[in-house]
């Protein structure tokens, strides 16, 4: 886009009366092209946008939400110092898993079993079945990282019949070819935008009607032009530039959506090629629990997927496909190496929840020593105690903190820091400390009547069952709350007797917290919501008869996003109950810190810093009870700030990384496969035995097509303004009207559109509407689109 | 100072009393109708008939189509709004024409509930809503020998007792929540099936079905709880209506089940109300909210939600002659006891 502004002046100023006879007959196409309802829209489709538009419940607040996340961190991008010098290009990009200087070596038993496990990782384990790799097995280690790193799109198996053999690096489409997969009539979408100069007109037949031959010969002289004009070799590069972390952040609304800004569209893309392991360790570069994470995760990613705007459909299944590569995988990936050398520094990390292993694992791989405390007898934090088995198996928690565990980092379970040892003694025997210890005291019912049996707390009655104590609950359950926990009790309370279970929220189902897939299983189940309601007292004598309500309306809009209840006056009315579980909130401990100074010190949410030197705090702890995700998002940066305070610089830096592609491998009829849904137990298996995992995965060939799905935004497809001759051909196939005109082309979001030809300046491609389909670009008769593939990643900087 | 321009969306019972007391009190005002079916304003509650063949589409029709021109109603048929933006007070509509509005009255109906249990058969399952679903089912007919309905609104009962009529094997899952949202006794839900038997159904009493699919060959395999397994052509499911508002979602409309609405039927942006089966209307007599599926209450809040519009203040009234609670919701169910 960037570049697209600095040459739209030579578009507006260029002469050569070639040119300008190319000019009067592709003026004619191209007004017709963004005809008026089309162009009309352009002007108001980003507002819409903003706004909104027809997501259904918890996406289109979550978008909001999101919208907000992505605007602070671009804010941040901007201010993202200055590059430090780029080492020389010989000694390979590092990232989290390239060996810079590992630590130990390797194991040296690690290559010669590789091979039987690659064997045994060919069958299915779930189904029993040979799932049959379509690539090779990964490579080990460095060479394995390597292949990560050079993650270049590769044609998939499916695909590569139907699209010509293309190189790695250069368009080889060839020139006039018609459009490998062009829509067909019958699809809806195709039907309404393509017009009839949609075939590429390169020989017209005889009859042609002359306006029709005028342009052909226009754009026969253009390719002429272009062939005397053989673009630059066109090379990868890496980019800090706001304008690019800003495509980024338009355009791959999956990734930057993400809390640990996974490579979403790169390993949906390698589930396609059938490479299973290699989605899974594009996952892990910066998630350490991909398994974990695909049965519970909260998806902001698919709250902002691009499938999943209006007539689009519904968002890629990124979740269930992060769970495919983990249930498909090779259980034996190698640990990632370090980054950097042993630094000499000792970190204590408290807590062994998400946050506190996320943080670990990065200071270990930025070479510090790192020692975890943990209360309780195993790792986990929430993942081991708080969410249910029926929608986190442990034996999987179990496995991924078990890789975790080989890496070396020490581990002391059973150590309550603020009992068995302070954290003025850890500061002592650290140079920093990172507390991590989750939100783990219940807010519990502060209303009247809130301490009579037969009331519970949430978190403790999901730690209860948990522990395998379940509380007894009685035939008529009522939780209060509507976030995860609440959810969990209230599925909990079914599964241990209830014959109702009730779950009262203060506004709609359109503000929870939780997924509309979570929603939609614990409707299943049978649970009922009683929206709109703010309980006021719990009536009972000797014990729970029921709680007192208070109807709500909707009142403005809150601080995260979401609608503030307010109450109806005269609408308090007595709801019966036997139980009440209240899952109001959990809040952090922060007794445990203020034994470091007089106070508990007051931590930037940002950096996790606080004004104790070397105390600092990561995940739920320092921002209140979020998400599994969020928490390790977090605790990296977190772990960042840890590094940058032991070292003095900042070692890592973001950088957008931009790369020649080819043409997308995808056939257009792959845009219009319906989103897969996850195959789940029934019901009444799922009320029979607590343990029963509500949520049975994809089969590898449904996650496959799935993964299809996927359009693959970090491909970019961008007009040359310097040899685009505006012939409109572009825009009349375009699916999507993502092709305009622009008064003033700019980075991005600020591109001006017009309607009025006179004022046009440029074609160019709206990319945060595009879908990346290429058909545009298979119908450019002077091949000025550039197609280019981005990814944000952080990569060491200097030593 | 141009005329108002009162955007209805919906030509249903509500949208149409309201278009004609708008009409009545304000000869000057712009009146436009934008309904996404293509066919004029006809009787749902006769779409049996026409599926038997004992009615035309014509007959279906409550008013001649002259009425519109007549009283200067603009009626856009066909035509599906997608998005509003109650800022710039315009809608979008599918063809991405803009449409102004000085008031905004949403009378977009309900659509064919499907309880979450049944989530993951929605492809499976046929809905009768307006006359397109109708023609539709009517010309897939003759290809039908087999049918098994499940739920048990007005709905079923009539389509099922005119499928019997066309001679289709029809088999009827009644279960305990069938009723939705009536809950019946033991013995009602006996008597009830028995009166089904006499009509010549096959009734399978407290049994529900728990999987469908489409099989290779055509029609389709249900398992129902009791282990039986039915083959069928069509599987009608009819469990009611609920509010028809997700394109709404995200405009700054509060929503819950329905569109939330004051007793005026006022939603919480200005210039725009709601009425008929899409509204969630709090009622202080209830001391809870509460959704209309009914024809008579679409018009009664049609007109009440008209006469706001144009100034005159009126309370959507009182408390339903019969209604029901269920999931915290109250909701109307005069026309349910026809049965
Ligand atoms: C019932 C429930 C269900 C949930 N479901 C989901 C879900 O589906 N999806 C989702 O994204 N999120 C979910 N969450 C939220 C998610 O679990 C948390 O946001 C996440 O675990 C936070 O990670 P954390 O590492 O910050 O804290 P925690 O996971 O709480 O970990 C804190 C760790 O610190 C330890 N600790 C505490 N005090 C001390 C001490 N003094 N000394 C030493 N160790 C200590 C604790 O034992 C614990 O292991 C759920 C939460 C709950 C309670
Ligand atoms: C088969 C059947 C039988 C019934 N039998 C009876 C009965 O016997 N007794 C009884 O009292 N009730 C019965 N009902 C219910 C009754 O028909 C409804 O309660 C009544 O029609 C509600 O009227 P309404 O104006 O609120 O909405 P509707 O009549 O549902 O009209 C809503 C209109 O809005 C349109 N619309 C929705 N969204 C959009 C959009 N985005 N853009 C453009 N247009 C849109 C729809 O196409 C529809 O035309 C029956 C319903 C059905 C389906
Ligand atoms: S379509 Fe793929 S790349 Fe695009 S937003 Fe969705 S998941 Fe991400
Ligand atoms: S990009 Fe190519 S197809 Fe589009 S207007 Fe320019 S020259 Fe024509
Ligand atoms: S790649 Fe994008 S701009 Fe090109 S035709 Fe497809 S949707 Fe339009």
């Amino acid at each position: 886009m960037r570049r697209v502004q600095k040459k739209v002046s030579k578009v507006a100023g260029r002469s050569p009366k070639a040119a300008d006879s190319a000019r009067t007959a592709a003026d004619r196409s191209l007004r017709e092209a963004v005809r008026t309802p089309k162009a009309e829209t352009r002007t108001t489709r980003a507002k819409g946008r903003a706004a909104g538009s027809g997501q259904t419940s918890a996406g289109a607040r979550r978008a909001t939400q999101t919208a907000g996340r992505a605007a602070k961190s671009a804010a941040k991008s901007k201010a993202f110092p200055k590059p430090a010098p780029v080492r020389p290009p010989a000694k390979a990009v590092p990232n989290k898993q390239t060996a810079a200087v590992p630590r130990k070596p390797a194991p040296a038993a690690v290559p010669p079993e590789r091979p039987v496990k690659r064997a045994r990782s060919k069958t299915n384990p779930k189904s029993g079945r040979t799932s049959a790799p379509r690539k090779a097995a990964p490579p080990a280690t460095a060479a394995e990282t390597a292949a990560l790193e050079a993650n270049v799109i590769a044609v998939p198996p499916q695909a590569s019949t139907k699209t010509p053999p293309s190189g790695a690096s250069t368009q080889t489409v060839p020139p006039g070819a018609p459009p490998p997969d062009a829509p067909t009539a019958a699809t809806p979408e195709a039907e309404s935008a393509v017009m009839p100069t949609a075939a590429p007109p390169v020989e017209p037949s005889p009859p042609a009607p002359v306006r029709a031959r005028r342009r052909a010969v226009a754009i026969e002289d253009a390719r002429e032009a272009e062939a005397m004009r053989r673009p630059v070799r066109r090379r990868t590069r890496r980019s800090d530039h706001p304008s690019d972390f800003d495509f980024v952040r338009l355009n791959v609304p999956c990734q930057w959506a993400c809390p640990v800004l996974t490579a979403v569209p790169d390993y949906i893309f390698a589930i396609a090629g059938g490479d299973r392991d290699k989605s899974y360790l594009i996952n892990r570069v910066t998630n350490l629990f991909p398994g974990v994470l695909g049965h519970v995760c909260s998806r902001p990613c698919e709250a902002a997927c691009r499938h999943g705007e209006p007539d689009l459909g519904e968002p890629v299944a990124i979740c269930h496909l992060k769970r495919v590569a983990a249930d498909f995988r090779n259980r034996d990936h190698p640990w990632p190496d370090r980054l950097f050398p042993d630094s000499g520094c000792t970190v204590g990390v408290v807590g062994g929840g998400p946050a506190g292993l996320a943080a670990a694992q990065l200071l270990a791989a930025l070479g510090h020593g790192v020692t975890v405390y943990e209360a309780m007898p195993k790792l986990g934090g929430m993942l081991m105690y708080g969410i249910p088995v029926f929608r986190l198996p442990r034996e999987l928690v179990e496995a991924e903190i078990g890789r975790f565990l080989d890496s070396g980092i020490a581990v002391e379970t059973g150590v309550r820091v603020g009992r068995d040892v302070t954290v003025p003694e850890l500061l002592k025997r650290h140079r920093a400390v990172v507390l991590a210890t989750g939100t783990c005291l219940a807010r519990g019912l502060a209303i009247p009547g809130g301490d009579l049996p037969g009331v519970y707390s949430g978190l403790d009655f999901m730690m209860d069952v948990n522990d395998g104590r379940p509380p007894a609950v009685g035939r008529r359950v009522v939780t209060i709350g509507g976030g995860f926990t609440a959810h969990d009790c209230a599925r909990s309370a079914l599964r241990l007797g209830a014959a109702e279970s009730y779950l009262c929220v203060r506004t709609t189902e359109e503000d929870l917290w939780v997924t509309r897939e979570e929603v939609l299983e614990t409707k299943r189940e049978g649970v009922r919501y009683l929206n709109l309601v703010s309980s006021m007292n719990v009536v009972g004598a000797e014990r729970v008869e029921g709680v007192a309500f208070v109807r709500n309306r909707l009142g403005p809009v809150g601080k995260f996003g979401q609608r503030t209840p307010v109450t109806i006056e005269g609408s308090e009315f007595v709801f019966p109950a036997d139980t009440v579980i209240a899952a109001t909130g959990q809040y952090a401990d922060t007794a445990v810190a203020a034994a470091a100074g007089a106070a508990a010190p007051r931590f930037d949410r940002r950096s996790g810093a606080c004004d104790v030197p070397g105390l600092f705090a990561a995940g739920d702890f320092c921002g209140g009870a979020a998400s599994v995700i969020e928490a390790m998002g977090h605790a990296r940066r977190v772990a960042q700030a840890v590094d940058e305070y032991l070292t003095g610089a900042r070692r890592l830096r973001r950088v957008v990384r931009v790369r020649p592609a080819a043409d997308t491998p995808r056939p257009r009829a792959w845009d219009f496969i319906p989103r897969a849904d996850m195959r789940m137990l029934p019901v009444p298996q799922r009320l029979a035995s607590f343990g029963a995992v509500v949520k049975t995965g994809l089969p590898a060939p449904v996650g496959e097509r799935e993964s299809h799905r996927c359009y693959l935004c970090n491909m970019k497809y961008e007009i040359r303004p310097a040899d685009c001759i505006a012939c409109g051909l572009c825009a009349a196939v375009c699916p999507r009207d993502c092709i305009g005109q622009a008064a003033a082309a700019g980075p991005a979001a600020a591109t001006v559109w017009t309607e009025r030809w006179d004022e046009a300046a440029a074609v160019v491609i709206d990319s945060a509407r595009c879908i990346r389909c290429g058909l545009c670009f298979r119908v450019c008769p002077t091949r000025c689109i550039e197609v280019e593939q981005v990814e944000v990643t952080d990569v060491a900087a200097g030593e | 100072m141009s005329p108002e321009h009162f955007v209805i969306i919906g030509n249903g019972a509500a949208a149409n009393r309201a278009a004609d007391v708008l009409r009545r009190g304000d000869k000057d005002a712009r009146i436009t109708l934008i309904s996404d079916e293509f066919f004029h304003f006809y009787h749902r509650h006769r779409l049996a008939d026409f599926l038997a063949g004992a009615a035309e589409a014509d007959d279906l029709l409550v008013r001649a189509p002259q009425h519109y021109q007549k009283h200067r109603i603009r009626l856009r048929l066909g035509q599906r709004v997608t998005r509003i933006d109650p800022k710039e007070k315009v809608l979008y509509l599918k063809h991405m024409e803009k449409v102004r509005y000085t008031r905004l009255l949403l009378c977009t109906g309900g659509k064919p509930r499907l309880p979450e249990i049944h989530y993951a058969y929605r492809t499976c399952f046929t809905t009768v809503k307006t006359l397109a679903d109708a023609r539709q089912l009517r010309e897939r007919l003759d290809g039908i020998r087999d049918v098994v309905v499940v739920g048990g609104d007005l709905v079923s009962v009539r389509l099922a007792g005119t499928l019997v009529r066309l001679g289709k094997a029809v088999t009827f899952l009644v279960d305990a929540d069938a009723f939705w949202p009536l809950e019946l006794t033991p013995e009602q839900r006996a008597e009830f099936a028995e009166r089904l038997t006499r009509t010549g159904i096959a009734v399978r009493l407290d049994d529900a079905l728990t999987h469908v699919e489409a099989h290779p060959s055509g029609g389709y395999r249900v398992t129902t709880r009791a282990g039986e397994r039915l083959r069928a052509d069509l599987v009608g499911a009819f469990f009611g209506l609920v509010p028809d508002v997700d394109f709404l979602l995200g405009t700054g409309l509060d929503i819950d089940r329905g569109l939330l609405v004051n007793e005026y039927l006022q939603t919480n942006l200005p210039d725009i109300y709601a009425a008929g089966d899409c509204a969630q209307v709090y009622n202080p007599a209830l001391r809870n909210y509460w959704v209309s599926i009914g024809w008579p209450n679409a018009e009664k809040l049609g007109e009440v939600a008209a006469r706001n519009l144009l100034g005159q203040v009126q309370a959507a009234g009182q408390a339903p002659v019969r209604a029901l609670e269920f999931e915290g919701i109250v909701v109307n169910t005069c026309w349910w006891r026809q049965l």
